[in-house]
């Protein structure tokens, strides 16, 4: 990228920041700026997901955990503060990903041991990231976890490293993995608090809300919501986009 | 940039051949020497994808048979890694505009030259102010 292409993007992508702010701007108007910051921006998010590619995740659901930071970021972002959207944008997307990951890790299948300490340090985790208001360090969950710090940097790994591994159980003793793949899925956790968002749906109008529990509640994807629900992809995926705006206006009040 | 800084003697060093399958390895040796500093969770996972992209940057411009030589230390309340690999590039080579935007966005700035045709980068990531050492 030439550095004068690169001015001339940034600064269309200013200008449409200033739109999206201004108070003349209509709400229709509005989110056709919101959708074309998002489009724009959608390579990034690609470019990110692909970095995640090897952790054993389908890479639709990575893209569109990225996609939700994203849209996040070109709500959050303001132009005034005099940062490029992008170094705003990264750690948004970055974290979005991160929690899916961290969300979805039931799938995973370790030994028990390994199984139980990851718990207490995910615990450790939350509860501290809850306490200091910022991420904690792994000595401060190893502290509070009771655990070696090695044992925290292992946890962490074991994230990274998940594969997929046959349902049926290896030893006798072993709990088969599918018992162990339930139907709820903390995927809206991504979003934001999950138990205030299951709480929220109510907000919403039948079909959305249909839509938003076929989604992150039943783990269908989008393709396989549209048919049930009868309409094209692209609508549900405008529908779950809008949803989840209006879930994170509720839960920001 | 021209690189001013130099790794210490107790500079973790991490190689391998420049070959994208292995930066995990990369990855994970930072990610230990990350949380020495007392980086925070996030921050270690941010070490982690800049590691991914600094060396995919390096590894595109290789030239054959080259490794990637990492050192990776701590100073203070800073992480640093000194990355280099061995290049046919004459000029430090334009690095990937998405690769950059992450990396930046991640670290702050990166220096990068080629000296006695090694390119070379430099960046460091400071521990959250808040974290009490």
């Amino acid at each position: 990228m030439t550095s004068s292409t690169a001015q001339a993007r940034q600064q269309a992508e200013f200008e449409l920041f200033e739109r999206l702010h201004a108070e003349e701007t209509s709400d229709a108007e509005r989110s056709l700026i919101r959708d074309e910051l998002v489009e724009m921006h959608l390579p990034l998010v690609r470019h990110i997901a692909r970095r995640y590619a090897d952790r054993g995740e389908p890479m639709d659901d990575v893209v569109q955990a990225g996609s939700l930071g994203l849209i996040s970021a070109v709500d959050r972002f303001d132009p005034s503060k005099g940062v490029a959207f992008t170094t705003y944008a990264v750690p948004t997307i970055t974290g979005a990903i991160r929690r899916h990951f961290r969300d979805t890790t039931w799938a995973l299948k370790v030994p028990r041991r390994a199984q139980e300490m990851r718990g207490r340090i995910d615990q450790a985790h939350d509860a501290l990231a809850q306490d200091l208001g910022r991420s904690p360090t792994v000595a401060e969950i190893a502290e509070r976890a009771e655990v070696d710090a090695q044992d925290v940097l292992d946890s962490m790994e074991i994230s990274h490293a998940r594969s997929t591994r046959t349902l049926t159980p290896q030893t006798p003793d072993e709990v088969p993995l599918a018992d162990r793949i339930g139907d709820i899925d903390a995927q809206l956790g991504q979003v934001e608090d999950r138990e205030a968002t299951q709480a929220l749906l109510a907000v919403l109008p039948e079909r959305e809300r249909e839509i938003v529990t076929l989604r992150f509640f039943d783990g269908l994807s989008q393709s396989q919501i549209a048919e049930r629900v009868g309409v094209s992809q692209m609508h549900v995926s405008r529908l779950l986009q809008r949803s989840l705006q209006r879930l994170r206006g509720e839960l920001g009040e | 940039m021209p690189i001013m800084i130099e790794a210490p003697d107790d500079a973790v060093e991490v190689g391998f051949p420049a070959d994208t399958a292995n930066m995990a390895i990369a990855r994970t040796v930072a990610a230990a020497v990350a949380a020495r500093a007392d980086l925070t969770v996030d921050q270690i996972e941010d070490v982690r994808l800049a590691i991914d992209e600094a060396a995919a940057y390096l590894i595109t411009h290789a030239s054959a048979d080259a490794r990637v030589r990492g050192r990776l230390w701590v100073e203070g309340p800073t992480f640093h890694a000194l990355l280099s690999c061995s290049t046919d590039a004459t000029s430090t080579p334009e690095p990937e505009a998405f690769s950059w935007t992450v990396l930046s966005a991640l670290v702050g700035d990166i220096d990068r030259e080629i000296v006695d045709a090694d390119l070379t980068m430099h960046w460091a990531l400071v521990r959250d102010h808040s974290v009490s050492a």
